[in-house]
């Protein structure tokens, strides 16, 4: 957010923004108010979307324990968190400060399948709950924690090369 | 059954408690930096660190490094009190219950967004008894003329004296690549003090990282 108006504002400090400045920011005001209201409906639908997704979950079989299921998807309501916080702010960097971190302490191969169940299941319960423009505006952060927690599981693509 | 209600209630969940854009605060009306903690924060300019090497040399000539040292073992100690009490507080566990995963993440991510470079750990060799701990882009390094011997005497003070209190065993850091040699990265080996300092004289004959570790580990072999 900081950088979308940092520029108009420091110019307005010494002359009166023009009409395609104005323009610019009546757009970016706009852009603001549909991420406001889509980050509410990320808040308040916070529960209906995992719960869905816990229930995917448990429909699957894992060879991961109990206590790692409730850890990623800890973490996964984690990322969503903040993934709305920097798609409201408009910050990437918010997210791939947390993804970093995230990588390491659930990315490696023993939560794979987990992380990949998981993706797809949030995708799906995104889908059924935001406007296809909403998805539109969460997408790169999907994607962005699905380069860093979704890797392919290197066994299949050993098994296939086999 | 997973019940989400209950993972969501949580009081917080616990992510990159070092993330840059909320760890490091400050409030330029009163001249102040601080971490999230509230601890006051200072910032070291290159010059001043340059300017503090040469100087040292300047006044205790051969000695500055063993000062350094010693500086970085004082820093050390001090930086694992901060980093213990901090993590321990915001993942509401002490470092000792910590997955293994959970500390060295967030003391990487700490020594990042300390503007110290990229700290990485080599457990490969922990069986033998020493830890190889990797750092690209050192702070420490850059404000270093180039040298014909690593120098980074603060870092190796600071990183002994970090795991020494985390192990609770006094240890050694001896530096075996330099940034300020054109190295990719700065090397450390950490381990007992009576293990690493045999090494100290491979060192002076310029050999290499590799041949120094592998040494150390076959005199390791050898020993028991």
């Amino acid at each position: 957010m900081q950088s979308d108006f940092e520029d108009l504002l420091r110019a307005a400090e010494d002359h009166y923004l023009q009409n395609t400045d104005i323009n610019s920011f009546k757009q970016q005001v706009d852009a603001l108010q549909d991420r406001l209201a889509l980050y509410e409906v990320l808040r308040d639908q916070e529960l209906t979307i995992f719960q869905a997704v816990a229930d995917q979950l448990q429909k699957e079989t894992f060879s991961n324990p109990q206590a790692d299921l409730d850890k990623v998807l800890t973490h996964w309501i984690s990322m969503l968190r903040y993934s709305a916080m920097a798609m409201l702010r408009n910050q990437p960097e918010i997210l791939e400060h947390q993804l970093g971190w995230l990588a390491d302490v659930v990315g490696d191969d023993a939560f794979s399948a987990l992380n990949q169940k998981l993706s797809e299941q949030l995708h799906q319960a995104l889908d059924s709950v935001l406007t296809e423009d909403q998805m539109t505006l969460i997408q790169s952060f999907l994607q962005q924690a699905d380069t860093a927690l979704v890797r392919e599981d290197s066994s299949k693509e050993l098994a296939v090369l086999g | 059954m997973i019940t989400v209600e209950e993972l969501i209630s949580q009081k917080h969940i616990p992510g990159n408690f070092f993330a840059p854009d909320v760890y490091v605060q400050g409030d330029t009306e009163l001249g102040l930096i601080e971490n999230r903690e509230g601890s006051r924060l200072i910032a070291m300019p290159e010059t001043l660190l340059r300017a503090l090497y040469t100087g040292l040399e300047h006044e205790v000539g051969p000695s500055a490094d063993l000062v350094l040292q010693q500086c970085g073992r004082w820093w050390g100690k001090n930086f694992y009190r901060r980093f213990a009490s901090e993590v321990s507080d915001y993942y509401g566990k002490s470092l000792a219950e910590m997955e293994m995963v959970e500390f060295l993440q967030s003391l990487k991510e700490c020594w990042k967004t300390y503007g110290w470079g990229l700290i990485d750990f080599d457990f490969s060799h922990n069986q033998q008894g020493f830890l190889v701990i990797k750092i690209q882009h050192s702070a420490f390094a850059k404000a270093r003329s180039e040298g014909n011997r690593p120098s980074c005497f603060v870092e190796a003070g600071l990183l002994s004296a970090f795991f020494s209190q985390l192990t609770g065993r006094d240890l050694d850091c001896l530096q075996t690549t330099c940034e300020s040699m054109q190295a990719d990265c700065n090397r450390f080996i950490l381990g007992l003090p009576e293990r690493v300092q045999v090494a100290k004289p491979w060192l002076e004959e310029s050999q290499d990282h590799d041949t120094i570790l592998s040494r150390l580990c076959n005199s390791t072999a050898i020993e028991s």
